[in-house]
């Protein structure tokens, strides 16, 4: 077997996982998360053979991915696409108990799908990949500084859209 | 807001997702990309054989590597570029702010339709400048190279956000079907899968692979052989359509 096929192979079944799990966060669905993944995977592809023994091969297709995702969608496309309505908040329980869990799993998904695709990408990058926001701002192709305001817009959006999340988000915070 | 337990829920939210083997999609997509980029250095090179030898016209094999439909014209690859023709100057019926605001209607722009070649004044194939001698679109930006790597620029159906894309290759490459317009077969963001299938029985996945319940799709445009339309469906229902050349190099 061609030993850069081979190399690529073991990249995307190694790194795939990740991806998979950024993109979801991204998109808000399956089939939308490997459709991104793959797109980035295939200009990866293209690229292998000085991308290879670089070892920024993920960085690649990270960066392609949030592009692919954020440069060109129209800003309010996610927002109209959702099913808009977020679950019934649950009223005085704050129990976290498993069902609990999952309803706030819910609501923060339906609240993430009001944000706008960078405002989205920008609490990904920061918030899951913890990226610092110099990390962040390279991989999306934009300032700091858009990368402040973004991610100050987009937890001000979800504190907006989802009180009971944000309630949820403070009261635990100030009780540590 | 309590960072640390938004990083906790973001976690288990990206744990929803499945696992799936994308190596195969990964490369055919590649591959394509390849392709397309293989035929516009070919088409390249013949323009320039006829213009050097003065032959006839070459017949490009007409091979976009998109499998949704069969190759069934001999049309040239050529993409219909204007360039005889005057721009289209703006009119009152087909820029956006010049429409009646009449009605409350979701649609502000009830009569215009997207494709078979164009929203309204605004072509595949045009020049930037021809475009936004239509007064329809706004907002331009820049794409980066490294994920579009033949489109370097984008803009915007002015008043909706709906995308069009230029290609360095193609002019105008993509149009979005901006909120409310439909294309003839009555197709527009928000139809059901049900209503995409009965009009454009032969969608599928981007790339040839069987029908997809969701994501992307491709389907011929009728009337026009050269264009595709890109179909987005997303919990059952339409999340974006675009007009695009069949051979578009911007994406996929």
């Amino acid at each position: 077997m061609d030993p850069l096929l081979s190399e690529f192979d073991s990249f995307v079944r190694t790194r795939t996982p990740a991806l998979l799990r950024s993109a979801y966060l991204l998109t808000g669905d399956q089939h939308l998360a490997e459709d991104l993944v793959q797109s980035a995977l295939a200009r990866t592809h293209r690229s292998w053979s000085r991308l290879h023994d670089s070892g920024n091969a993920e960085a690649y297709t990270r960066k392609t991915m949030y592009h692919l995702q954020v440069s060109w969608w129209r800003r309010r496309r996610v927002a109209e696409s959702m099913p808009g309505d977020l679950p019934e908040p649950r009223g005085g329980d704050s129990a976290p108990d498993h069902a609990h869990q999952a309803t706030l799993r819910l609501t923060l998904r339906a609240a993430l799908a009001k944000l706008s695709a960078k405002q989205r990408a920008v609490l990904v990058l920061r918030f899951f990949e913890d990226r610092t926001e110099a990390e962040a701002a390279d991989l999306l192709g934009v300032t700091v500084g858009t990368v402040k305001s973004q991610t100050s817009k987009a937890l001000a959006k979800l504190r907006a859209v989802a009180p009971e999340l944000a309630e949820l988000y403070v009261l635990e915070g100030s009780a540590r | 807001m309590n960072h640390d337990r938004l990083r906790l829920d973001l976690a288990g939210l990206a744990e929803e997702v499945s696992p799936v083997d994308l190596r195969d999609r990964a490369l055919r997509t590649s591959r394509r990309l390849g392709l397309q980029r293989a035929i516009a250095t070919s088409a390249a090179a013949v323009v320039m054989l006829c213009a050097a030898t003065g032959t006839a016209f070459a017949l490009v094999p007409r091979n976009d590597g998109l499998a949704p439909v069969p190759a069934d014209t001999p049309s040239v690859t050529v993409p219909a570029s204007p360039s005889g023709e005057p721009a289209p100057s703006p009119s009152a019926g087909s820029s956006p702010t010049a429409t009646p605001s009449n009605s409350v209607a979701p649609s502000d722009r009830p009569t215009l339709v997207l494709g078979p070649d164009g929203l309204g004044a605004l072509k595949l194939g045009m020049s930037k400048k021809e475009a936004v001698a239509t007064g329809m679109i706004s907002n331009f930006g820049n794409l980066d190279q490294q994920a579009f790597p033949a489109c370097p620029a984008r803009a915007e159906v002015t008043g909706d956000g709906a995308v069009v894309l230029w290609s360095t290759r193609l002019g105008v490459a993509t149009i979005e079907a901006p909120t409310g317009v439909k294309t003839a077969e009555g197709i527009g963001v928000g139809s059901s899968r049900a209503s995409v299938r009965q009009a454009y029985p032969s969608w599928r996945g981007i790339d040839g692979t069987p029908p997809h319940d969701e994501g992307r799709g491709l389907v011929p445009v009728p009337g026009n052989p050269d264009a595709r339309y890109r179909i987005v469906v997303q919990n059952g229902k339409v999340q974006s359509i675009t007009l695009q050349f069949a051979r578009q190099d911007c994406y996929e």
